[in-house]
């Protein structure tokens, strides 16, 4: 069965409180499932022990069925990071034909009409919109099956904040993908699943409207 | 099936190849530094504390390029030791140029 399913996640920095303590959290292909939180609650580092950088203090993580240690090893998970990654001095078309293996694909992201524009031009020169959408192509090339992504929408024009959610939506009938940001209407608006990171445990929210008893102050969502 | 696993070689080494490049700048300059007091410690300090140094440098002030590598499946562990062995050989290479 194709899931990443990750049960008893705790997690605590040293000599502090207990960040997580049980989260059980899982996402199928074909499923956007949005992660709510408020800052500070551990929904990077939620991620970051999906992806298997971060070492949880207990739990486990399936992939597939099979458990697994470190899930980016396997390269079916992908994480895009709440910052730039990318190395500044390279340009886009140097970073878009390193990290992508495939011709067509790399012939699709390149005739992107918004990379297009700026292919030859040095990661650095892009504005902050650029570079996430950019990095999130990259990691769309990839092979993998679930993503894992870290406030996607977070200093991003409108417009790329609407290419990026139909991105998203175009790849999610073949992938999984557990999105957390704090622009939550963006998430929302492609989510078929909400999830809310609180207290240290995941709550499962059935729609809108109960984010408004738990997130969200009353009224949010009348019209 | 050949030409697949050539493939796969060729893409594993560019990983590596595009890891090492961002190394060398930094190795060089602590080499050239550390074997002022003698040319003979080049390759040495090339090959072990000058690289060992660098990818400690590397890793600190840039930490988010290790996002890159594991998001195409590489570890830091597996990253080094790629790397190593390129900067073995290509110490190796540069090696009778300092006898000339």
């Amino acid at each position: 069965m194709k899931e990443l399913y990750a049960d008893s996640i705790a997690f605590s920095y040293r000599n502090q409180y207990s960040l997580l303590s049980g989260v059980f959290i899982n996402c199928k292909p074909g499923e956007v499932v949005a992660l709510l939180g408020r800052n500070g609650c551990g929904k990077s580092t939620l991620l970051k022990i999906l992806f298997g950088i971060q070492k949880p203090k207990n739990g486990l993580i399936r992939l597939d069925g099979k458990r697994i240690r470190y899930p980016y090893l396997s390269k079916e998970v992908c994480y895009l990071p709440q910052h730039r990654f990318l190395p500044t001095s390279k340009t886009v078309v140097q970073m878009i034909s390193f990290m992508l293996k495939d011709g067509d694909e790399k012939e699709q992201i390149m005739s992107d009409p918004i990379l297009q524009k700026v292919l030859s031009q040095k990661i650095a020169d892009l504005s902050l919109g650029e570079q996430r959408y950019l990095e999130l192509l990259l990691l769309l090339g990839q092979k993998a099956t679930y993503y894992l992504l870290d406030e996607p929408f977070s200093g991003v024009a409108p417009y790329l904040k609407e290419r990026i959610q139909q991105l998203i939506l175009r790849y999610s009938h073949t992938k999984g993908f557990v999105i957390s940001d704090h622009h939550y209407n963006s998430v929302l608006d492609i989510s078929n699943r909400i999830l809310l990171l609180q207290n240290g445990g995941c709550r499962q929210i059935e729609n809108k409207r109960d984010l408004e008893s738990f997130y969200v102050p009353e009224g949010t969502f009348d019209d | 099936m050949y030409s697949f696993i050539l493939e796969l070689q060729i893409q594993i080494m560019k990983v590596y190849w595009f890891y090492y490049k961002q190394i060398l700048p930094v190795n060089v300059a602590l080499t050239t530094a550390f074997s002022m007091m003698s040319i003979d410690l080049f390759y040495w300090v090339f090959v072990s504390f000058g690289f060992f140094l660098s990818v400690w440098l590397y890793s600190f002030f840039y930490k988010k390029a290790r996002y890159i590598y594991c998001n195409l499946g590489y570890s830091q562990l597996r990253l080094v030791f790629g790397s190593f062995l390129i900067n073995t050989v290509v110490g190796a290479v540069f090696l009778p140029l300092l006898w000339i």
